[in-house]
């Protein structure tokens, strides 16, 4: 009557081996697991790490400190107290730049979370109103997100903080009002197809209300390309932080962020290279991680790659 | 139709869902797809009526209609005596718990991420038949020895099981609310024939058991013919011709019956016919013929078919069809009927 | 079931294996088949049987992960697995035809149906020069036999005398034959006012009317086998029994076989000859099509004949084959029905039955019967 144990369980085992091949045939998925993994891990370790108030010190003596044999770099110290042990070097405040590359990276790794767990939320909300409600409420969102994605993003996000002031959270929103439109339209697309799928028939022939079904089902079932989505756009909001700190929008020029550690690093661009070359190589591992690490898993999760 | 209306379950009268065709610049209603276009028909407590007919004939549509999935423009729906057309929300949820359907396409129809158990229960929950958690899963290994599978199953995915299998599932959570009328569109036509043999014995078992009544939709009309008590035969959105499965089957009255009966291939050589009665394809659904909507195809037909629209005729006990002639397909003769055997 | 010159097709223990990321599928298992000159083969078995994957196998259009462990397809005397690739080609091309199930899918969207038709001559000039004057000259043949055959026309039926033994035909000349050849054929499978259906385009046609279209340009190339897949299968009732219908004219006009593909068992009854049944990627039985029906050996044969639900008479309870197809990942050993056969014993799951000949022309795969 009904199929055999072993079938069933080789359709399992089947399901994991294909996910395991996916993640064999590209290898470059490791490397974004590896470098995005990396630099969470860092950022979840790093209190306890490094003092976490370090970069509130300055050592006006210290400034652009080097004396690493390994890079070759002259010391353009004009203070005596270099050694090797700031890895990196110091900064134009004499802080060790090591440390503060340390302390930035759960910086930046927080608001890129905040940003896209945010715009996930919302697009969920006014997506799957917009796409289930349909007519006019769907009309007026997606008119909404055509200004919003008109205006250049950065011009918005600048304005926004002209206006609001230079503080992490008015940052955090400004670049949020970049990405939620973005979301609100993959919501909106993906629940329109999945509507349309029998099973969502089939649910309301049930009697389960139109709550249910979306929230219940459609929506865990559009997930995936969220998941993706959001995974590739951790780096891009990263990216976009940094951007904008670096053109000076920062809270405090003080505040380990990698923008605007670059930044800093940037007016000695010819005398100490390092200080805008590392934040700069730490801002290009992370967003790369989880670029390749987002591609990877849309390779793996796309069902059109599976049968 | 009959004079029993005491046994009947459901009834509609004079049901007409047509769906608006939208276009140019303002979106305005250009002109509607006449998918059901006026059904009359009723249904029998405890019978499994079959409504056969050809790919866009409305039949499925018509299914939709009855389970309030697709709405009417026009017409009563009598379930039990009520009309439930007029009902909305909370008041159409009892009515909508007697009444489940099961869909054609089992891959699809079952969410993919839902395991078994959660399948049959959320009907459970949503209609508050059950008191809790565990009166719900008890309830639900029960209903999977139902339709024949094992309680192990619970736990897994629609995606590990077989069409059959997952048939099973799909009747078994149309079973988990109890009702008493099941719509069942096609419930084989995407399986193979051994399998479709277990899914159609196991649902008449069922009907025996549990005293279902069953609408029963097919483009199949040897699996009506074994499944059915009563058959309609739909063909542009109405039901040309229906009565007692055998007595429409053996002697059909309209020729769009008798053309549809002709052409479905025999499993016997030594059997061969393959008139193909028939030329051509249905007309579009948008733009349907005046007076008898068969007349384009129809062999026998004048040019009174084209003027006058043919009333349901009792032509037979029981028997209705909608054709103004008395046609004898053998000797490929007619004869007028009268006007007052006009229902 | 020797390979003999009467068969046009020949497939000998073909064996053919799918790779994929769950395991190797053994898909066909030594399939044995032979199509002779001129019969209609009906090939029969449910989904997962292996049929389409041995019409796949005849047509060289497996997929990538499909690998063909062993044996033979000979048609007409090339063996289409160890010839070289060209050699393939043309034989294929010149032997051959294919209807599919969804004429959609394969019928180009933005084309007219003539031009795709043309578009079939034009790719084989060489091959198709012969056909297409003989076309035309054997419409000439037929006007000078009735009479009226004009002056031009006596001049071109003397030129085109001529150029069947060259072989050589102009650009210009060749498209004018074509076409003419072109619409003979679409009126040939019953399209109505072909001239027209040559100038439409696939949308602008029914279901019916693009498996007649299909059907037609399979017909173009004059093949002597024709392989149907499932034509009927998405077609309505009525529809599918006027392109049966047509194909049973048709069986009787063109000189050519065909196998045909279906699930449907009263398909075959209605147009096939002989029938051969397929299970779990085996024939498990062949036999005249009056035989098989009137008195089935294999098990699996019987089964299925006593589960198809009939129109013309109601059975009490339906009978059904328990269990459902295998997993051909892990198929089962021996004879592959042996788990779902109610007549399995001892022998079964221990070896695999070979095919005997059990009756006159009736062969079956199955060790009630011997082996």
């Amino acid at each position: 009557m009904s199929e055999t144990e072993p079938q069933i369980e080789a359709r399992r085992s089947a399901d994991l081996r294909l996910a395991l091949h996916l993640f064999r045939k590209n290898p470059l998925v490791l490397v974004g697991l590896v470098l995005s993994v990396g630099s969470i891990v860092l950022a979840l370790l790093s209190p306890f790490l490094v003092n976490s108030t370090s970069w509130q010190i300055t050592h006006p003596l210290l400034k652009n400190c080097w004396n690493n044999p390994l890079f070759g770099w002259g010391n353009s110290n004009i203070a005596h107290d270099c050694s090797s042990s700031y890895v990196l070097g110091t900064d134009s405040y004499g802080r060790n730049l090591l440390t503060m590359i340390v302390l930035a990276i759960p910086v930046d790794l927080q608001i890129a979370l905040e940003v896209v767990l945010s715009a996930v939320a919302i697009g969920i909300v006014f997506g799957a109103t917009a796409s289930y409600a349909g007519g006019i409420v769907d009309e007026v969102i997606l008119r909404v997100t055509d200004i919003f994605l008109a205006v250049p993003g950065i011009l918005l996000a600048i304005v926004f903080m002209v206006v609001f002031g230079r503080t992490l959270t008015v940052l955090t929103g400004a670049v949020l009002l970049i990405w939620w439109p973005t979301y609100v339209r993959l919501v909106r697309s993906q629940v329109l197809s999945e509507k349309e799928r029998p099973y969502v028939e089939s649910l309301r022939s049930i009697g389960a209300g139109r709550f249910r079904i979306l929230f219940r089902h459609i929506v865990p079932n559009s997930i995936y390309p969220l998941l993706v989505q959001a995974t590739l756009d951790i780096g891009s909001v990263i990216l976009t932080v940094s951007a904008l700190t670096f053109i000076g929008l920062s809270p405090s020029p003080l505040l380990p962020e990698l923008g605007n550690l670059a930044s800093l690093g940037s007016q000695y661009f010819f005398t100490a290279p390092w200080l805008i070359i590392f934040p700069g190589l730490t801002i290009l591992l992370i967003s790369l991680g989880f670029n390749l690490l987002g591609d990877g898993l849309r390779d793996i999760l796309d069902p059109r790659l599976r049968r | 139709m009959s004079g029993v209306q005491s046994s009947e379950l459901l009834r509609m009268e004079d049901v007409f869902t047509w769906f608006p065709i939208k276009g140019g610049i303002l979106g305005r209603t250009q002109a509607y797809v006449k998918a059901v276009d006026g059904v009359t028909l009723s249904v029998r407590r405890g019978e499994t009526l079959g409504i056969v007919g050809e790919s866009g004939c409305g039949k499925t549509t018509l299914a939709r209609t009855v389970v309030r999935l697709a709405e009417p423009i026009k017409g009563r729906l009598l379930f039990d005596g009520t009309d439930i057309l007029k009902l909305k929300g909370g008041r159409l949820k009892p009515f909508r718990r007697k009444m489940q359907m099961v869909f054609q396409d089992p891959y699809a129809s079952l969410d993919p991420r839902q395991n078994v158990r959660s399948a049959l229960t959320e009907p459970m929950h949503i209609h508050g038949i059950v008191s809790g958690k565990n009166e719900a899963d008890k309830r639900a290994a029960e209903l999977i020895r139902i339709v024949g599978l094992n309680p192990d199953h619970l736990s897994r995915f629609p995606h590990e099981f077989s069409g059959g299998q997952r048939q099973r599932i799909a009747v078994a959570r149309a079973l988990a609310v109890n009702p008493e009328f099941l719509v069942l569109d096609e419930p084989t036509s995407s399986l193979d024939v051994s399998v479709q043999a277990q899914i159609l014995n196991l649902l008449r078992d069922l009907q025996k058991e549990l005293g279902l009544t069953y609408l029963f939709i097919s483009h199949n009309l040897a699996v009506v013919r074994q499944m059915c008590s009563r058959t309609g035969v739909m063909y542009l959105g109405r039901v040309v011709e229906i009565g007692p499965t055998e007595s429409l089957f053996e002697r059909p009255r309209h020729p769009y019956t008798e053309a549809l009966l002709s052409s479905v291939p025999l499993p016997d050589p030594t059997k061969r016919r393959l008139l193909a009665p028939l030329e051509g394809d249905v007309p579009s659904p948008i733009t349907i013929p005046s007076g008898c909507r068969f007349r384009t195809r129809c062999g026998y037909a004048t040019d009174k078919c084209a003027e006058v629209f043919p009333p349901a005729t009792e032509v037979a006990p029981d028997q209705f069809a909608e054709c103004l002639y008395d046609i004898d397909f053998a000797k490929k003769t007619k004869r007028e009927l009268p006007v007052s055997s006009v229902q | 079931m020797d390979g003999s010159t009467q068969d046009i097709l020949t497939v000998k223990k073909l064996q053919v294996n799918f790779h994929t990321f769950a395991g190797q599928v053994k898909a066909l298992d030594g399939v044995d088949l032979s199509v002779k000159r001129g019969e209609v083969l009906g090939l029969v078995g449910e989904s997962g049987s292996g049929k389409s994957v041995t019409a796949l196998s005849i047509e060289g259009l497996l997929p990538q992960n499909a690998e063909v462990v062993g044996g033979q397809i000979i048609l007409n005397g090339k063996d289409l697995l160890t010839e070289k690739q060209g050699e393939i080609r043309t034989a294929r091309l010149r032997e051959m035809a294919m209807v599919f199930q969804d004429p959609l899918t394969y019928l180009n969207p933005v084309l007219t149906v003539g031009s795709q038709i043309l578009e079939i001559l034009e790719t084989d000039r060489r091959v198709f020069t012969p056909v297409v004057v003989a076309a035309r000259l054997e419409d000439l043949n037929k006007a000078a036999r009735e009479g009226t055959l004009t002056e031009k026309e006596t001049r071109e039926k003397a030129s085109l005398e001529a150029l069947l033994a060259e072989q050589t035909l102009g650009r210009r000349e060749f498209k004018r034959l074509a076409k003419a050849y072109a619409v003979a054929i679409l009126g040939r499978v019953r399209l109505p006012e072909p001239e027209r259906m040559f100038k439409m385009y696939p949308f602008e046609l029914s279901g019916g009317m693009r498996q007649r279209t299909m059907i037609a340009m399979a017909l173009v190339r004059r093949p002597a086998l024709l392989i149907a897949d499932e034509i009927t299968t998405a077609l309505d009732v009525t529809v599918q029994a006027q392109i049966l219908k047509l194909l049973r004219e048709l069986k009787d006009q063109i000189d050519a076989s065909i196998l045909l593909i279906t699930h449907d068992l009263a398909v075959v009854a209605e147009i096939c000859d002989r029938v051969a049944v397929m299970y779990a990627g085996n024939i498990v039985e062949v036999a005249e099509v009056g035989e098989l029906f009137k008195n089935p050996l294999h098990p699996y044969t019987q089964g299925l004949l006593a589960a198809i639900p009939r129109p013309d008479a109601v059975r009490g309870e339906l009978t059904s084959i328990k269990g459902s197809v295998p997993n051909l990942i892990y198929p089962p050993s021996g004879c592959r029905f042996h788990p779902r056969c109610p007549s399995a014993f001892e022998k079964c799951p221990l070896s695999k039955p070979p095919l005997v000949e059990a009756r006159a022309g009736h062969y079956v795969e199955c060790f009630l019967y011997g082996g």
